[in-house]
């Protein structure tokens, strides 16, 4: 039996006498909370380990393994590290803005967790403007960044700060415009109505958006190859400088949800979700598509260099956006081609098609972008003789 | 016991709205009158969700989620920037030498119009209560995703069955406190009404492209020239 | 929970948002309270939009149209409201970038 505020609301007001529905709906609400609020944190704790052991691999050592089995007990010995530190602000600090800032960054990982169906709806039942939450619900993350670079009262904290937020809201625009072609192909904003229309996963069909939205949410979680905002030798920590203590283990703990939780929404709006072959049931499909979608993620943070700050700004607006602007184009086009009529959903055939011709274009585009923005700024320049050049020749 | 059914008179609706007016009424009482010029700017964030609660309320919540995506995500980002670089001039938030007269004129505003509306006598339409539920306790879960929901929950809706219930059917299945309007006339239109508002977003975007598809074009290019005129101000020479 | 309701906290909104716009001397506090008054117009379109008998906006059987005027009201007022905030704020900082001085009481060289 799914897990799900209906089931629980049922359960609750069948106890109940006649005429507290509102006790129902509390209790309903408070448990659900509960649930999703501990799920995602102690999947979170064991994401961290996960992290350091395959960064470790990565990087040709060993992670942590040294408490409890594999070193599975690491989570818990940070915990209680940082729990136990003491919790040191400035005097001038402004104390409620700079405790709600860890809180307001922790809030968004939350809500989208809510709504993404792990078998055919999630713990909610199936909210019929769903991606257009999650891009509105993840434009939150800014404020806790603002917070936290506010409430310090560090000039380098706010100017990292000021950095972060402005690459959070240039890359909100191609993943955004990523999800509306998947929007576009499914015909319904709803996550349960994608996943229920993706009879050949999105990854497939429309390799482009795939490509924009995972290197648009990776920027949007500030993970490398993104992370100048938190380069410790640039910036001095940048907007979390000056917590210390449970606060500091609060923005870690938000920074470990967010790779989840987009491994969450790229498994559901890419790679099918829950679907697949009937041999096992479909929230274990679920989570073997979000290991590998988290993976993926590890992947990219761990092999690849660090951008500076005009580069990926010049890379969300250069690149990405008329990436994700010939996505939706391209897949407009075909489904007007392709399905002029309009209601019944579009076979596999089909679909097939669609991706022969998105994977070719897909493939002229990078390599064309690649020339246009990347090539000419690699090549070394030609030095220019200074003019103080010879000025001991000149001089004899 | 059903669950949609009573959701628009019930208490927690009541408290729901309660609870939302008077935050937003604080909150943006709080934007005025802070005198530190970014606890304001986060006020004002507060109100901006607030009144997204609001438009859940009123089962807009496609407006809704857009009021969270551009007020929020972008205009207060926008307004907190421009807080920011302007910062060491701007000594907080004094108010001028209007005061006394500002907070007349909108008090003397606040109360026509409560007076005004109070008095009009609207011309409300029996808005039928979302479509009732007829889920069954134990029934056993099918695994598509038409089959769960056999009908909708407010706006956690399947809307292909939508029109599988008729308004007849409801009050043979309810026997809680389920309240008929008074103006309940039977040539109306009912189960058109609460199909729209079940789902919005079929028929805004069917709206925003046939009817009003000319101030769609407007606003875009109305965008266009926002976006032009502000970079040209900001570029420095 | 009723149009009444609904409107006299959408008054209630705009009345506040009055008061900011007039009485304040900090230019951003003024864009605020515009965005607050914007805010309040779009609750009351919301509100009529999910209250009123749609057969009296429209004569006719297009339910479709006359029922959803009022969000579509309030997302166009929403798009301008964004378009007018990004305008407002470049022409803070570039009012700021030449006079240092965010307070409209200041700017005021045109009047003698």
């Amino acid at each position: 039996m799914e897990l799900g505020f209906r089931n629980i609301h049922a359960f609750v007001s069948g106890i109940l006498p006649d005429g507290l529905e509102w006790i129902a709906f509390s209790i309903s609400g408070i448990f659900l909370a509960l649930v999703v609020i501990n799920a995602l944190v102690g999947v979170a704790a064991l994401y961290t380990w996960f992290e350091r052991r395959v960064l470790g691999r990565f990087q040709s050592r060993l992670g942590p393994n040294r408490w409890g089995p594999f070193g599975l007990l690491q989570p818990l010995a940070d915990i209680i590290k940082l729990i136990t530190k003491e919790d040191i602000s400035p005097n001038s600090a402004d104390r409620i803005v700079s405790t709600l800032a860890p809180i307001a960054l922790l809030v968004p990982a939350f809500l989208v967790f809510a709504i993404i169906p792990f078998g055919t709806n999630s713990f909610l039942g199936d909210l019929n403007v769903g991606v257009l939450f999650i891009m509105g619900v993840t434009g939150m993350n800014t404020f806790g960044i603002f917070m936290g670079g506010w409430g310090s009262r560090n000039k380098y904290a706010m100017l990292g700060a000021m950095r972060g937020v402005a690459m959070l809201v240039s890359y909100e625009v191609p993943m955004a415009l990523a999800l509306a072609g998947a929007v576009l192909l499914a015909g319904s904003l709803s996550l349960s109505g994608i996943v229920a229309s993706q009879t050949l996963p999105f990854l497939i069909v429309q390799p482009l958006g795939f490509l924009v939205f995972i290197i648009a949410a990776s920027a949007e979680m500030s993970r490398a190859p993104f992370d100048m905002i938190e380069a410790e030798s640039e910036l001095t920590g940048g907007y979390h400088t000056e917590f210390s203590g449970i606060k500091f283990a609060i923005f870690q703990l938000a920074e470990f949800m967010a790779p989840l939780v987009t491994a969450a929404i790229l498994t559901v709006v890419f790679l099918g979700g829950s679907r697949g072959p009937d041999l096992i049931p479909g929230q274990v499909w679920f989570i073997l598509k979000a290991l590998a979608a988290t993976f993926l993620l590890l992947w990219i943070r761990a092999t690849w260099p660090r951008l500076r700050v005009d580069q990926i700004m010049g890379f969300a607006w250069k690149g990405l956006f008329p990436l994700a602007l010939l996505n939706i184009f391209l897949i407009a086009a075909e489904i007007q081609f392709f399905q002029s009529g309009g209601i019944e959903p579009i076979g596999v055939s089909t679909l097939l098609i669609m991706s022969g011709i998105n994977w070719l274009v897909t493939g002229i585009a990078i390599y064309i972008l690649a020339n246009v923005l990347g090539q000419p700024s690699l090549q070394p320049k030609k030095p220019v003789p200074s003019p103080l050049a010879n000025m001991y020749a000149e001089a004899e | 016991m059903s669950l949609s059914s009573t959701i628009e008179s019930s208490v927690i609706t009541n408290i729901a709205f309660w609870v939302v007016s008077i935050s937003v009424i604080v909150s943006s009482f709080a934007v005025v009158q802070i005198r530190d010029l970014f606890r304001a700017a986060l006020f004002l964030v507060l109100a901006f969700i607030g009144i997204a609660g609001m438009f859940i309320l009123l089962r807009a919540e496609f407006l809704a989620v857009v009021q969270i995506l551009i007020y929020v995500g972008a205009i207060s980002v926008l307004i907190i920037f421009a807080i920011l670089m302007t910062r060491d001039v701007s000594d907080g938030n004094p108010p001028n030498r209007l005061k006394i007269p500002a907070s007349i004129v909108g008090l003397i505003f606040f109360l026509v119009f409560t007076f005004v509306m109070v008095q009009v006598d609207w011309n409300i339409q029996p808005h039928p209560d979302p479509l009732p539920d007829t889920y069954q306790e134990d029934s056993v879960e099918v695994y598509t995703k038409f089959s769960y929901f056999h009908v909708c929950f407010w706006f956690f809706c399947d809307p292909k069955h939508s029109d599988s219930e008729s308004p007849a059917d409801r009050e043979v299945q309810d026997d809680t406190s389920y309240v008929l309007d008074e103006k309940l006339d039977s040539d109306r239109d009912q189960s058109g009404l609460d199909k729209i508002f079940t789902d919005t977003i079929p028929s805004i975007a069917e709206l925003l492209l046939r009817d009003f598809v000319l101030a769609f074009e407007l606003v875009s290019i109305l965008l266009l020239a926002a976006m032009i005129g502000a970079l040209t101000l900001i570029r420095e020479k | 929970m009723n149009l009444e309701n609904f409107l006299i906290v959408s008054a209630a909104i705009f009345a506040i948002g009055l008061y900011g716009t007039i009485s304040k001397r900090n230019v951003i506090t003024v864009l605020m309270s515009i965005e607050l008054m914007l805010n309040a117009v779009n609750i009351a379109a919301v509100a009529f939009s999910r209250y009123l008998d749609p057969s009296l906006i429209s004569q006719g059987t297009d339910v479709t149209r006359s029922a959803l005027t009022g969000q579509i009201f309030s997302l166009f007022i929403v798009t301008v409201a964004a378009a007018e905030i990004a305008l407002g704020v470049a022409i803070i900082i570039t009012v700021y970038r030449s006079r240092e001085t965010v307070f409209i009481t200041d700017v005021n060289q045109m009047r003698h």
